[in-house]
């Protein structure tokens, strides 16, 4: 997510079209954040509304300590942390309708034989979209880190700050989940040992 | 990682758990060089690899193409922006237009220099009902 931050300082003297243009030039990162790491595109659309929303709240405040597409990026992920914990909590509840969207440990998704691509689909979309379909097949928590880690090219350091655990944690579900993606994609492997 | 014959399964276990690390280029060094030598020598922990640098350029065809969002979602935020209070909000110059000065800073300037006013006014005051005191006597 890179801002410039002029941009962002014309937003803070309340120039006309500068919040406009902020918004056009970031919105879609900030979703294709959101979607990843809730696995699902009517939540990502309400986080990324939740992200502007506190965005528009608090530019006024922002320092340049950090850069601005840093600090939207941390807003983001709080916001989809904050989200994946209200969805914890009503599933635990009972509150949401239907199975759960998301493998639970110990189930086996094989998205290579499960999702039919069409013939014509070129090779590189059809990849990403069975990598996608397989990154939301995973827990939460292991989505979280291949997102941020893999995706978005944070470092385990920062990935394990950002989810407030230790890097240790990140280092032993980052292995696990790769091994799941991996059986998803390109199918089960025998000599595979488990992490 | 234990550095000893680097073979069997647990060390196989430790190797791979390390192959996003080493693919990643995140691993190096020494640990690099172990998990290398043990991987070019294993049955096993080959062909590991090679799934793991598959699985590394999924990852780059996922960043290269991230999902595209909703029709609405661009009018929808743009539509929050413009209206009431948040508008308002973020209109608000974050720094005096003269001064430079942040607001926090202003209010404080303010406070003080009234406070110093209403020292020297109260002052002259005693200082004149002291002097015309003074002249009556």
């Amino acid at each position: 997510m890179d801002v410039d931050p002029a941009l962002v300082r014309a937003c803070q003297r309340g120039e006309a079209g500068a919040l406009e243009a902020l918004i056009r030039a970031t919105y879609a990162d900030v979703y294709a954040l959101c979607r990843r790491m809730l696995a699902d595109p009517d939540e990502a659309a309400d986080a990324t509304q939740e992200v502007f929303v506190r965005v528009m709240r608090s530019v006024l405040g922002f320092r340049g300590e950090s850069a601005f597409g840093t600090w939207l990026h941390r807003v983001t992920v709080n916001v989809c942390l904050t989200a994946l914990r209200k969805r914890s909590k009503a599933r635990a509840a009972g509150m949401v309708a239907g199975g759960t969207p998301f493998a639970l440990p110990g189930d086996d998704v094989d998205v290579a034989t499960t999702t039919a691509s069409p013939a014509d689909l070129a090779e590189t979309a059809d990849l990403v979209a069975r990598s996608e379909a397989a990154l939301a097949q995973l827990p939460e928590d292991a989505r979280a880190v291949v997102v941020l880690r893999d995706i978005e090219g944070l470092s385990t350091k920062e990935v394990a700050e950002l989810l407030g655990v230790t890097e240790t944690v990140v280092k032993v579900r980052l292995p696990r989940a790769h091994g799941r993606l991996r059986t998803m994609l390109l199918g089960p492997q025998p000599d595979e040992v488990r992490a | 990682m234990s550095a000893d014959a680097g073979t069997g399964p647990r060390f196989c276990r430790e190797a791979q758990a390390q192959l996003p690390f080493l693919v990643s280029g995140e691993l190096t060094g020494w640990g690099a060089r172990v998990v290398r030598a043990h991987v070019r020598r294993c049955d096993r922990c080959g062909p590991q690899l090679a799934r793991q640098e598959q699985l590394a350029s999924a990852f780059t065809s996922m960043r290269a193409a991230p999902p595209a969002p909703p029709p609405g979602l661009l009018d929808d935020l743009l539509s929050r922006a413009h209206g009431g209070k948040l508008r308002e909000r973020a209109a608000v110059p974050a720094r005096g237009a003269l001064s430079g000065a942040r607001p926090a800073m202003s209010v404080a300037f303010l406070t003080v220099g009234a406070a110093a006013s209403t020292g020297v006014g109260y002052a002259a005051y005693r200082g004149a009902r002291w002097a015309l005191a003074k002249r009556r006597r």
